[in-house]
């Protein structure tokens, strides 16, 4: 951090400078009067912090309250359920790949024991659902984010418009994958 | 502030108006009679009196004239006594006739005054209830807790900062708070109120009265006293940010001004007027995670009104020093902040932009070398 003493005399401004980083208040009596003495703040940023911590934790005070406390609003909803979503699909992806690699036979074996299975169309649409809406909500969401990405569509206003834009086309579309 | 239209779609109360509409138009009536009555006496006292000097002229002729004449003069002086006394007669009546009216006026001016009175009612108090969060440091063992307060709102300012100062002088004198300039312009009253951050003298008390408000400190702090917060650590982090104009060249430091262009200018609008409240930051779910280590929409937005002042030489060093996977990137565009800003600024979006400089000016630094 820049400790300066501000003085009337600028030659002397590089020499106090440099001496004022290392943390000394340089006292000059015959400039005493043009020279307003700035008490060097003898913490640095990281000192306070690390400061704040170690009294913090060592204290008895509590955390105020935040997601009891906080009203859920839209954005926040749809920014966790992408992440909800994300880690879905992921895991989805990732159970498949390793099911396919472990368990023994093929993809049409399974595809034949599920339909002999005899769900129901009701059950299959609510499963085919179950993986088409996660697919289009992160989707579109996702685009949503890479606009915001270039900069774009920060106004709140323009953030619930695409908020809402979002959900409705993932409906759609989702729907429109299940009865396909 | 007493409101006598008390919107309340009951009957009773529209009979009430009514009867109030009704009051006030007697009350009107009245004193229209009696300024009317007061004009009318004036008018005759004035006429009175100019008769009254006229009449003393006539007397003193008659006096001068016949002065020889005794009898004349008696009868003269009978005569004006006469003419005087009619005229005394006249005031007499007329003075009568003030005085009646007087007597006449007091129980009506009276009977106006109460109606001009009763025309203004006893408001409906309008009570709403305040449950804000309330933690006890010196007590050993006290668990943070919701009050409950009532505040008639007939008698309170408009301001939530207005009900807290109220509990505070008349309720319960322990309440705890920040609050200095009263005004949206310090940022020391910033709060959660009804699961919103904002600042308690800017944000109005809901009139609602059946929803109770809620007052919480601000969110993910640690807390002083109820509802003041450790605010040591976001000063800190804005600190570390170095928030202050760095030149290559400082030997021309306060010699005059730089100069800067309009556009240039234009540039920090935005930006410059954050009161560094904290709402946005202590409104960020990241923030509340990783408080150590990833520095909040204020501070970033501080960094980037840096960054982007044309008078500054280090802007390529300020972005360096946020290249790490916490400081900057830990934002994911929750937008929590542009929602709770109270001076209506955009930190995501300044974010959003840092985050575009930090992945082109590495380029940029390679092209001009």
């Amino acid at each position: 951090m820049a400790n300066r003493l501000i003085c009337g005399t600028p030659g002397l401004i590089s020499v106090t400078r440099t001496l004022g980083r290392q943390g000394v208040c340089l006292s000059r009596p015959q400039y005493a009067v043009l020279c307003r003495h700035v008490v060097p703040m003898g913490t640095t940023a990281k000192e306070e912090m690390n400061t704040f911590w170690a009294k913090n934790s060592r204290s008895n005070r509590p955390l105020s309250p935040h997601l009891t406390a906080y009203k859920w609003t839209m954005p926040m909803m749809m920014s966790v359920a992408h992440r909800g979503t994300g880690i879905g699909l992921s895991g989805a992806v990732s159970a498949v790949a390793v099911a396919a690699l472990v368990l023994p036979g093929n993809y049409p074996y399974y595809l034949d024991l599920i339909h002999s299975l005899s769900f129901g169309p009701f059950l299959i649409g609510l499963a085919k659902l179950g993986i088409a809406f996660p697919l289009s909500y992160h989707a579109f969401n996702g685009i949503r984010h890479l606009i915001w990405d270039i900069g774009k569509g920060f106004r709140m206003a323009e953030v619930y418009r695409s908020g809402y834009a979002v959900i409705g086309l993932s409906i759609i579309t989702s729907i429109a994958l299940v009865l396909r | 502030m007493s409101s006598i239209w008390i919107e309340n779609s009951e009957m009773e109360d529209k009979r009430k108006n009514v009867a109030i509409k009704l009051q006030t138009i007697h009350s009107r009536l009245v004193c229209v009679c009696v300024c009317v009555c007061v004009c009318v006496c004036v008018c005759v006292c004035v006429c009175v009196c100019v008769c009254l000097k006229k009449g003393n002229v006539v007397l003193q002729n008659t006096r001068s004239h016949s002065s020889s004449d005794v009898g004349a003069v008696d009868a003269g002086i009978v005569g004006s006594g006469g003419q005087r006394n009619s005229k005394m007669s006249v005031l007499g009546v007329s003075s009568l006739s003030r005085c009646g009216l007087l007597a006449l006026r007091s129980p009506a001016g009276v009977a106006v005054r109460y109606a001009q009175t009763a025309a203004a009612p006893v408001a409906q108090p309008r009570i709403k209830k305040f449950q804000v969060y309330r933690w006890d440091p010196d007590t050993p063992g006290d668990k943070p807790r919701m009050q409950t307060y009532e505040i008639d709102l007939n008698s309170c300012g408009p301001m939530v900062l207005d009900a807290l100062i109220k509990i505070k002088n008349e309720m319960d004198p322990t309440l705890t708070f920040r609050r200095s300039c009263r005004e949206g312009i310090c940022g020391s009253c910033a709060m959660n109120i009804n699961g919103g951050n904002t600042l308690a003298c800017v944000l109005k008390i809901d009139t609602d009265i059946s929803k109770p408000s809620k007052i919480y400190p601000l969110p993910h702090m640690y807390v002083v006293k109820d509802l003041v917060p450790d605010m040591s650590n976001f000063y800190a982090q804005y600190k570390s940010i170095e928030p202050y104009l760095k030149k290559k060249d400082e030997s021309k430091e306060g010699k005059e001004q730089y100069l800067q262009s309009m556009e240039d200018r234009d540039k920090l609008d935005g930006l410059y007027e954050c009161i560094l409240c904290a709402c946005c930051s202590t409104s960020c779910p990241s923030y509340w995670c990783i408080a150590d280590k990833y520095l909040g929409p204020a501070v970033l937005m501080q960094a980037y009104r840096w960054m982007i002042d044309s008078r500054d030489d280090f802007t390529e060093d300020r972005l360096s020093k946020l290249q790490d996977p916490f400081s900057v990137y830990r934002c994911h565009t929750i937008m929590n902040c542009t929602s709770s800003c109270p001076k209506g600024l955009n930190p995501g979006k300044a974010i959003a932009e840092i985050k575009k400089m930090m992945a082109t000016y590495k380029e940029k630094k390679a092209a001009a070398v």
